[in-house]
């Protein structure tokens, strides 16, 4: 220890070659193994992600981080030469001290567990808590990470998903679309249930089976109410939303069928004759009244 | 195959060139070292125009080496047929029924090369899409109708139709009652024989309600056809022992999606 003259006399009698040893094995443990857990880490989600799917890439991944690391803890503490039985004891009692202390932390954490045994929704379903609908980005020990559609990042504690209704958008393969439909009064159902079958079979996203089906919901206040019930594969479960209501108000406008709007009859007491209403000239005759242009229309 | 529709097209720089069969349009066009291709499924009150619509989406593909050629070749639907004969289907234990049905074929566009660039995959009929299965568990197919007929006829013959032999047999202890079945076109092989396509004999044994059935490609065409010509091999390699589900009962299988 000639060479560390120039350290203070406390600190020269504390080093020994021993500990210099110790220090050097243990800092050679840490720089061989931190990396080798992140790269086992990496090629475990990778795998299992092509293999499974991206929800067990992501688990295996976690475990082989929080083991590695504890193996690493534990390896170090015993290069050091301290026992772990004492320390786990210590850890206990730190353990209820700081339970108490964060209990939420530890509610969100075994909510987690459960989230992950439960499996109630995987990474990259489309998910909708609350008034949050979105992607699964990640489950993680305190939160489920979600993006929104409209690209906005959520965290969600665990614990408040395990108290709640969560719903999963694509746990099953295909989806069904309830579409509303509403024909006037006048309209014959027989007509417009063959109409809305025939969209169905040529929707190119409806499935022929499970059969579309079409319900007589109810006589409502200005319409007959139907209910009109296709099926898609999830992945195209917008695209039949969009395209199926088009296909009904372009085929109703084409064979005639009337989609009412609420109104309101008024009768003056007999049932023969509604109201009559008359609207007034606003402008007289004799001024004819020019109606501007709007700004930037052009007219000639 | 006579049909002109599946001769390979002959490109020329620059200019368009189009193949038609039953609705579907084809327009190819070599641009140097690029062929640029458009389809579009006409509909029945349509008329069939050479000329490219202005809706037309050409799509580009450059290709590793120029060609001056591209073949035109038939292959299977990308997903398995739920096969809907006309009737319902009954059969006793230990019977055996063979019954032909005709299924649309895709046209496969590929370079001429020893080494063939895939261009693109074209359904020559539109198919609809249905689900074969339960509502939580099953497979996407195309739908189709089928006289099950238990001879050969040429009656119908069209050159987008490939014929397939069906061998469906009962080895459980109960009769088979089913109005719809899946066929797994996907392993089938392409043949062509005096002037029609043909697939090998697929045998399905039914082996009861709570087992899968056991699907087999024979590999075989029936004997009655002449020199038979291999066109295109089958989409997927068959496993050793295909065992799936593949009848659906005349008991409607979703009773809980009424409402």
């Amino acid at each position: 220890m000639e060479n560390l003259d120039f350290l203070p006399p406390f600190i020269e009698s504390w080093l020994t070659t021993e500990i210099i040893h110790d220090s050097l094995r243990i800092a050679l443990l840490i720089i061989i193994s931190v990396p080798l857990i992140h790269l086992m880490k990496k090629w475990a989600q990778a795998y299992f992600t092509k293999k499974l799917a991206a929800h067990y890439g992501m688990l295996s991944g976690k475990v082989i981080k929080y083991l590695g690391y504890t193996i690493l803890i534990i390896t170090i503490l015993n290069q050091l030469g301290i026992s772990l039985t004492p320390l786990l004891g210590a850890a206990g009692i730190v353990g209820v001290a700081l339970g108490f202390a964060s209990q939420t932390s530890v509610s969100n954490i075994i909510s987690g567990l459960f989230l992950i045994a439960e499996q109630p929704f995987k990474i990259d379903d489309i998910i909708t808590i609350g008034n949050t609908s979105g992607f699964v980005l990640s489950i993680d020990t305190l939160s489920v990470k979600i993006r929104t559609f409209d690209n906005k990042f959520v965290r969600i504690p665990n614990e408040s998903i395990i108290k709640q209704e969560v719903i999963n958008n694509t746990r099953f393969p295909i989806r069904r679309f309830n579409a509303n439909v509403s024909v006037a009064y006048g309209e014959d159902i027989a007509i417009v249930k063959d109409i809305l079958m025939d969209i169905a079979e040529k929707n190119s996203f409806c499935l022929s089976e499970p059969k579309p089906l079409i319900i007589f919901d109810k006589f409502g206040t200005s319409s007959i109410d139907l209910l009109f019930l296709v099926w898609a594969e999830k992945k195209h479960w917008l695209d039949l939303k969009n395209s199926i209501n088009e296909d009904v108000k372009r085929r109703f406008d084409e064979e005639g069928i009337e989609i009412p709007f609420p109104h309101v009859s008024i009768y003056t007491g007999k049932h023969s004759k509604p109201l009559p209403i008359a609207t007034e000239k606003q402008f007289s005759d004799s001024q004819p009244q020019t109606i501007a242009p709007k700004k930037g229309f052009k007219t000639e | 195959m006579n049909h002109s529709f599946w001769k390979p097209v002959d490109l020329v720089n620059a200019q368009i060139t189009h193949r038609t069969i039953d609705k579907l349009r084809i327009w190819l066009r070599k641009n140097n070292d690029e062929i640029w291709f458009a389809f579009h499924h006409a509909t029945d009150d349509e008329a069939l125009t050479e000329e490219p619509p202005e809706t037309a989406e050409w799509s580009r593909w450059i290709l590793t080496a120029p060609t001056d050629s591209i073949i035109l070749e038939p292959v299977m639907p990308d997903n398995p047929m739920v096969i809907l004969p006309e009737h319902p289907m009954h059969l006793s234990v230990d019977a055996r029924i063979q019954f032909f049905t005709r299924i649309p074929l895709w046209v496969r566009l590929r370079t001429e090369a020893k080494k063939p660039e895939t261009i693109t995959e074209i359904p020559i009929f539109q198919l609809s899409k249905t689900w074969f299965g339960s509502v939580t568990e099953g497979e996407l197919c195309y739908y189709s109708t089928t006289k099950a007929r238990r001879e050969l006829s040429t009656d119908i013959s069209r050159p987008y139709l490939i014929n397939c032999p069906i061998w469906i047999e009962n080895e459980s202890d109960t009769s088979l009652h089913f109005e719809k079945f899946c066929f797994r076109v996907e392993f089938l092989t392409i043949y062509e024989s005096d002037g029609e396509f043909w697939a090998d004999e697929t045998t399905i044994s039914y082996q009861g309600e709570d087992q899968t059935s056991h699907v087999s490609m024979r590999g075989k065409l029936p004997k009655q056809l002449s020199s038979p010509l291999l066109r295109n091999k089958a989409r997927k390699s068959l496993p050793g022992n295909l065992a799936k589900r593949t009848f659906q009962r005349i008991i409607d299988d979703f009773p809980f999606i009424h409402f």
